[in-house]
């Protein structure tokens, strides 16, 4: 009996010690991995001078586009351009439109156009998607960002921001031809065609606003800051990413109902 | 056709002029999102990431400035 109970307080003993030896482990590997993050941490902020923010969850339901610098399409731009790419966009619209766990999307743009035909093809994607969409344009949304910005079911335009409305152009070239001048001009009507369709601007305020004169330094048109793209009927509302977001929200929860 | 409030001349601006010592950069295309990495002394260095999923700006592996894989 005696002999049995000394057994068990051994056997205490040695698990108590067994703990105490886990813990201490624990303890360095802790204070190691304290030394790791520690490192990693001091090597980011070397590395670019900003930390770690907080990660969300993979399963965002609202899926965010950014459509900044050039617009590129056939023609590969000269590297010191930024440009946002046509092969990279269309193929990321069409995997939201598959994704069934994707319920909306939000177009950050601050842009200064590009592409008369990847700018239109953007725009119909978009106006097309089954999916609710908001843009907002931040900074700029110029020339064929105009008919990005209006493809969405909402747009907001910072406060700040400007759009620039002009006639298509071309710089160094003489028409040579008055089929060139068609040509273009036909290019142009796609751009104010749709851009009257998906937004509230008349043709005509449109195209006044395109062949204004004496708005701008170096060409005829017109710069639209904030308010006054929606006083026009450009876009909707004069708002940042809050209100953006609570817009998809809404746009989002509307359309689950039905 | 390009329409863009940029004038042609800044748009298609000597190239030579401009970059001198430019590191290749490429796009890669990794676990469905494009990353642009700049390849320099055999290590590669991200430069920047196009995803429409936000999270993914958030993951530490997609950083501006770190290694690559």
């Amino acid at each position: 009996m005696k002999e049995h109970f000394l057994h068990i307080l051994v056997k205490k003993s040695l698990r108590s010690e067994g703990l105490m030896d886990s813990f201490i482990k624990q303890e360095k590997a802790e204070s190691e991995l304290e030394e790791t993050h520690a490192s990693s941490l001091l090597e980011k902020l070397k590395l670019l001078g900003q930390t770690d923010v907080p990660t969300l969850t993979d399963d965002t339901n609202i899926h965010c586009l950014t459509i900044i610098g050039q617009i590129e399409g056939h023609m590969q731009l000269p590297p010191q351009n930024k440009t946002t790419k046509y092969e990279h966009v269309i193929p990321q619209i069409v995997a939201i439109e598959q994704n069934p766990n994707i319920k909306g999307l939000l177009i950050i743009l601050n842009t200064v156009g590009g592409d008369v035909e990847a700018g239109l093809a953007i725009s119909e994607m978009l106006a097309s998607l089954s999916k609710p969409t908001v843009s907002i344009v931040l900074g700029g949304g110029h020339s064929i960002g105009v008919p990005i910005a209006v493809s969405c079911d909402y747009s907001f335009i910072a406060e700040t921001a400007t759009m620039t409305i002009h006639p298509i152009r071309l710089t160094g070239m003489v028409i040579g031809v008055p089929q060139s001048f068609e040509y273009l001009d036909k290019m142009q009507d796609r751009v104010v065609q749709f851009v009257t369709k998906h937004s509230g601007v008349s043709e005509e305020d449109f195209k006044e606003l395109m062949f204004a004169r004496g708005n701008l330094t170096r060409d005829i048109g017109t710069n639209v800051i904030g308010k006054e793209a929606v006083t026009v009927g450009l876009m909707n509302e004069v708002g940042g990413i809050g209100s953006a977001m609570k817009k998809l929200n809404q746009l989002i929860d509307e359309k689950e109902v039905h | 056709m390009l329409y863009t409030i940029i004038p042609y001349e800044s748009i298609y601006a000597n190239q030579s002029e401009l970059n001198l010592s430019n590191p290749t950069i490429e796009w890669v295309e990794h676990r469905g999102k494009w990353v642009q990495i700049e390849k320099k002394n055999e290590q590669k260095k991200i430069v920047r990431l196009i995803s429409t999923n936000p999270s993914d700006y958030l993951a530490n592996e997609y950083q501006p400035g770190s290694l690559f894989e």
